[in-house]
């Protein structure tokens, strides 16, 4: 098969050039490490965000001279918003009863009169637990009669949010910065090999030898480069990920998924950065 | 039809150094000649020019009916692989055994690996270098390189065969070996071309000879 043939010729390139290109596959692979510790920061940021919005509730506090039927209308109201999962009723009483529960019995003595208000508590469903999403239920809730005020975890979430969007452009930008390096690391690898390697290439030309069949195998070299760098670089965020929640952290490993991600990446990578070292030679 | 037909061949390089001047030369298939002239005669310029290793200043080569004038750049491989050739400076895959540089001939033409490995042990059986197989270039003496030279150019059965110096540096007894090599596949068909710069290479040969120098034809 020419297929074997030139996955093994791609292999014997390592050992025309060994030291360069262990230094390419470290390059890249150290380069894909600095993306996977950001990309770690942003994926256990994305994590928590997903486990605080799991947990997110609107209090909605009514007005205190609402009667029964109102409170049901009210509630039928709230529920025709849609993206509600469950309401819950919380009375005067009740929340009077928390109150107490959270600050001791002694925090209302002075007071005759109950001044908590009776409440709503909203989940929500999946798709409405977006800051965004939020924001829109909030503003309608607030128009419908009855209400007098309410209450989320608006600043940590818009703040969770932001800082996440901000976490991923920042790997966007770094994963393009450090993408255009790897190429660059394997494009003079390749172009060293090829040239180190001339003299036999003008033969094997000369014998009848298609383009194709010249560069296949430093096109596969280079992205046998790049696929075992983005490897390596998992290898070594799985170590110090290990080495983190055993000491200090307590933090989400990338999914299964990231290490294919990651190979791909380096293959692409590598199959760029050959193509270009090759450029000269292919026209 | 002839197998190779040069017409008004020329080659200078840098627009002053004359290497080919006004060549016309016409070869039948299965002919054998003996291309005869000093150094710096020109046989070389004239064999990278049929392999269109170079470009010639002007003039046109025809082998098997394609002409060098016609020829599309990506043809230019399937141009070459009718031609099998004994470089003058030994050429080989130095990190590569024997059996690789043998292989690569075929594998260029994109045979299969059952089929390489039958004919690259034939044909070093052939040339008696089946106890090398597995021997780099570099532990051959010249004799061998020229046969392992020898061997790499007609494994693939080529329509013309072109030997520049084949018994530059070799012995009496090297020297006959490789010339009766080269009557030997001629005799079994194949067009031959023997590029030299030694007389009694050619003496008693019942061959055409042809006298380069200086870059002309002039016998």
């Amino acid at each position: 098969m020419r297929l074997c043939y030139f996955i093994k010729e791609a292999f014997l390139i390592f050992l025309e050039e060994p030291k360069t290109i262990l230094v390419s596959i470290l390059v890249i692979a150290f380069s894909f490490l600095v993306f996977n510790l950001f990309f770690l920061v942003t994926w256990n940021l994305k994590n928590a965000s997903d486990k605080l919005n799991q947990e997110i509730k609107i209090e909605v506090f009514l007005k205190d001279d609402l009667i029964p039927s109102q409170v049901d209308s009210l509630k039928g109201s709230i529920l025709k918003l849609g993206g509600v999962k469950k309401i819950t009723y919380k009375s005067k009483f009740q929340a009077l009863k928390e109150m107490k529960r959270y600050f001791g019995e002694k925090l209302l003595e002075g007071l005759d009169f109950n001044p908590l208000p009776a409440s709503f508590v909203l989940e929500l469903k999946e798709p409405y637990k977006k800051s965004d999403q939020i924001e829109r239920l909030v503003s309608k809730i607030k128009q419908l009669n009855g209400v007098e005020d309410l209450e989320y975890g608006k600043v940590w979430v818009s703040k969770l949010e932001r800082m996440l969007s901000l976490s991923f452009l920042l790997d966007l930008i770094l994963g393009i910065i450090i993408g255009i390096t790897s190429i660059l690391m394997v494009t003079s690898a390749i172009r060293l090999c090829v040239t180190l390697q001339k003299g036999s290439l003008d033969l094997i030309r000369l014998l009848g030898a298609k383009k194709s069949f010249i560069l296949t195998p430093y096109l596969l070299n280079g992205m046998i480069q790049g696929g075992l760098g983005g490897a390596s670089s998992w290898v070594l965020i799985w170590g110090l990920s290990l080495l983190l929640t055993y000491g200090f952290f307590r933090i989400e490993f990338l999914p299964g998924v990231s290490i294919i991600i990651l190979i791909l990446s380096g293959f692409l990578i590598g199959g760029i950065g050959s193509l270009l070292a090759l450029r000269r030679f292919l026209t | 039809m002839s197998l190779l037909k040069i017409n008004n061949l020329a080659k200078i390089y840098n627009h002053r150094t004359v290497a080919l001047d006004n060549v016309n030369l016409e070869i039948e298939r299965g002919e054998l000649v003996f291309l005869f002239g000093p150094n710096g005669a020109g046989k070389t310029t004239l064999f990278k020019l049929i392999i269109l290793d170079e470009r010639p200043t002007s003039g046109e080569i025809i082998l098997d009916g394609i002409s060098s004038l016609k020829i599309k750049a990506k043809k230019i491989p399937n141009f070459r692989q009718k031609i099998g050739m004994m470089f003058q400076d030994q050429r080989f895959l130095e990190k590569k055994d024997i059996f690789e540089n043998l292989a690569i001939s075929l594998r260029v033409l994109g045979e299969r690996e059952k089929r390489v490995t039958k004919k690259v042990t034939e044909t070093l059986g052939w040339v008696g270098l089946s106890g090398k197989r597995n021997s780099l270039p570099e532990e051959l003496s010249d004799g061998e390189r020229q046969k392992l030279s020898f061997a790499r150019a007609i494994i693939r059965s080529p329509l013309l065969f072109l030997a520049d110096e084949p018994t530059s540096g070799l012995d009496t007894l090297n020297s006959s070996y490789i010339l009766e090599l080269i009557q030997k596949i001629n005799s079994l068909g194949t067009t031959v071309i023997v590029a030299t710069n030694q007389f009694r290479l050619i003496e008693n040969q019942p061959a055409r000879v042809i006298r380069l120098d200086s870059g002309r034809i002039v016998e």
